[in-house]
């Protein structure tokens, strides 16, 4: 088997099993490329239909081309999409001019929260990438979060998920990752492979690329002339940039660089 | 031979405790714990850290044995060339092998607790609690089956040095409770299991010598504060040594000394003044906003970067004129003079002078190092070179760093790379 249709036969596993094991459960959809690649997987893994919701943490910062997309593949891929806000933060006026690090929290963290606690899922699809980010590294594709949303390593089961005593806690979810096994270039090569259809942003206008997609804010192009499926994909065969770089800050960083300003090391 | 039959050895990291500090104490009674260990074991002798002197930089060096063109650890900040970036190296951007994952593999049980620029936390062969810039005590250990025990016993990465500038006092007491629990935990953890290489890294001293040291040196406010917290560091340093046996080898180092803060030396605000370095008509706040006629730039402490074609985002100089340039801001560097018209810099040193190794690339080309009392920024629009310092009184020297111990021969320690040879051999 090919590489690229080994890695979709595990995830369509995984995505299975849990869903088995769990029932009430959800995919988080960013509109990103990433997650965007996790609801064809499943979607394929169910013939053609997600039976179960997707939800979108909306900032109300994203790209107008993000809305525009999730409207446009809502529809077409008939998901029964759950958009959820923390409204008292976004009314309250918090944004990235405020603090970056707090309106991660309480514009994408807390809103989640806020989405577990009303529909009450056990457990949710998450497209993330263990190549993508330093911390991310050490994640596992089961991964369970106590009702502070850390990440209870005590408890972290081993990877055979069969061996998995179920039972979550009262106030606990698991995160199931199906693509943590994937690069950065595994998924542009299946995008094409598919014919997966991701935002625009992606393509290179004016010499410019958005090389990772989220809040218009917070997020920068980077240099490239890749402006076709093919040539993002020869882009990364040959960059040593990271895939975040273009991003503003990635929230640790924030806060390590607000305790290097307040010790003067910066 | 690894360890050979030497017993194992215990190290205390206090993280910019100066020598001279220790030595004027011993003389007046102060640290009678020291005291003893110093009478009993090799003395007290004092050392000279690294260039820039920053604990990243000092503590890497000292955990790789390795000077940055190899460990590629430059500073608490660096940056990415094309697209520029300000980013901050971690533990996994270091090019050298720890001196605790080398005996790890040496199969050695080892127990280290919160050094700097240790995170994310490498597996070893026994617990690894990473340190400053660590960002959770959920993300804080390998393994993490113990952070349960960690957030039982409350335990503190750092104390919160934005409170250094907003509530002093509860600065204080949390450098106090940071220093306690973290010697409790380190001691409790130590007695449990048989750790050929334990070592626990004190943060406390820097932030404390940083925020208070115009309090000691003028008997201001948190005087007896600061007393205190040094009565409490040397009776943890006695205890940790009661714990060991006879033959067990025992190793106290800090990484820099300290000094009063005369003034904060803003390079940026020179490189302006000079026409080196250029912005828009927009009030610039960070130098990644300089325009590319800017011939070179800083970043803190004294790091210049010339703004070399090819290398660069906005790169304009070209490489034939890389040597000449260096050697213009050298001697312009070297002029510079405080508002009493006493010298700024006391040394200035191309990459090459200092530094070895594969990854002297990424260090900055000119490294400016200051007399002291000149604490030296790279703040953009800060309309002039000198600034009296703040809430932040205390600086780092090069000189005046600090080395004791027991049964360890430390007149072999002429820099903070040498203690790795040592401990390993």
């Amino acid at each position: 088997m090919d590489h690229l249709s080994d890695l979709e036969s595990r995830s369509i596993y995984i995505i299975r099993e849990a869903y088995h094991q769990f029932q009430k459960v959800a995919a988080l959809w960013s509109i990103g490329k990433d997650s965007t690649t996790l609801l064809w997987l499943i979607r394929k893994a169910f013939f053609g239909k997600m039976p179960f919701p997707v939800v979108h943490i909306d900032t109300s910062y994203k790209f107008k081309e993000i809305y525009k997309f999730r409207d446009e593949y809502t529809k077409k891929w008939d998901l029964d999409l759950i958009v959820h806000r923390n409204e008292d933060a976004i009314s309250s006026g918090m944004g990235p001019k405020k603090s970056k690090l707090e309106c991660c929290t309480e514009l994408k963290t807390n809103a989640l929260k806020g989405a577990i606690d009303k529909y009450g899922f056990r457990a949710l699809y998450l497209g993330i990438r263990r190549d993508e980010h330093g911390i991310r590294a050490k994640e596992r594709v089961f991964s369970p979060r106590d009702q502070d949303f850390e990440w209870d390593y005590k408890n972290q089961p081993p990877e055979l998920w069969d061996q998995y005593k179920s039972k979550t806690e009262a106030e606990e979810h698991i995160r199931v990752h199906p693509l943590l096994g994937w690069t950065e270039l595994d998924i542009w090569k299946y995008i094409k492979k598919e014919n997966i259809p991701v935002v625009g942003l992606y393509f290179a206008k004016n010499g410019r690329r958005y090389r990772s997609i989220g809040c218009e804010p917070c997020v920068n192009t980077i240099p490239s002339d890749a402006d076709t499926v093919d040539k993002v994909i020869e882009e990364l065969k040959t960059t040593t940039i990271s895939e975040r770089s273009g991003r503003a800050q990635d929230k640790e960083s924030d806060y390590m660089m607000q305790k290097l300003r307040a010790l003067g090391y910066m | 031979m690894f360890f050979g039959k030497k017993k194992k050895i215990v190290v205390l990291g206090i993280d910019g405790v100066p020598y001279s500090f220790l030595k004027e104490g011993i003389l007046n009674g102060k640290f009678p714990n020291i005291e003893k260990i110093c009478e009993e074991g090799v003395g007290l002798k004092q050392y000279n850290s690294v260039y820039p002197t920053v604990s990243s930089v000092a503590w890497t060096s000292y955990m790789t044995g390795k000077n940055p063109g190899e460990h590629s650890i430059y500073g608490f900040v660096d940056r990415d060339c094309s697209p520029f970036r300000l980013k901050i190296p971690l533990g996994s951007d270091r090019t050298a092998k720890t001196l605790w994952k080398e005996a790890s593999e040496k199969g050695k049980k080892v127990l280290v607790m919160n050094v700097p620029v240790t995170y994310p936390p490498e597996e070893v062969n026994g617990i690894l609690i990473s340190g400053f810039l660590t960002t959770s005590v959920q993300k804080v250990v390998q393994p993490a089956t113990l952070v349960p025990y960690l957030k039982k016993k409350g335990y503190i990465i750092d104390a919160d040095p934005r409170f250094g500038h907003s509530d002093r006092e509860k600065f204080m007491k949390e450098i106090m409770r940071a220093l306690d629990i973290r010697m409790e935990v380190f001691l409790e953890l130590m007695n449990k299991d048989n750790y050929d290489l334990a070592q626990c890294h004190i943060m406390e001293t820097d932030r404390i010598n940083h925020f208070f040291w115009e309090d000691y040196e003028d008997n201001k406010e948190f005087k007896d504060d600061f007393e205190e917290f040094y009565r409490k560091l040397d009776k943890w340093i006695g205890k940790t040594y009661s714990l060991l046996g006879g033959d067990d080898r025992f190793l106290v180092l800090s990484d820099h000394g300290f000094c009063r803060v005369k003034y904060n030396v803003e390079l940026n605000h020179f490189l302006e003044e000079e026409g080196y370095l250029i912005f828009g008509d927009d009030t610039p706040k960070s130098v990644a906003e300089l325009k590319s006629e800017s011939r070179a730039y800083s970043l803190i402490p004294g790091r210049i970067y010339i703004n070399l074609l090819n290398r660069e985002e906005k790169g304009s100089v070209p490489e034939s004129e890389y040597d000449s340039l260096r050697l213009e801001l050298k001697e312009k560097v070297l002029k510079l003079k405080s508002p009493e018209g006493e010298p700024i810099i006391e040394k200035a040193f191309f990459r090459e002078e200092i530094y070895s190794g594969p990854y002297l690339y990424q260090a900055a080309d000119l490294i400016v190092h200051p007399h002291w009392g000149y604490d030296l920024k790279a703040h953009v629009n800060t309309g002039k070179l000198c600034h009296e310092p703040s809430a932040i009184t205390g600086m780092h020297t090069y000189e005046d760093a600090v080395i004791f111990g027991k049964n360890i021969n430390i007149e072999e320690v002429h820099s903070i790379q040498d203690p790795l040879r040592l401990i390993l051999h």
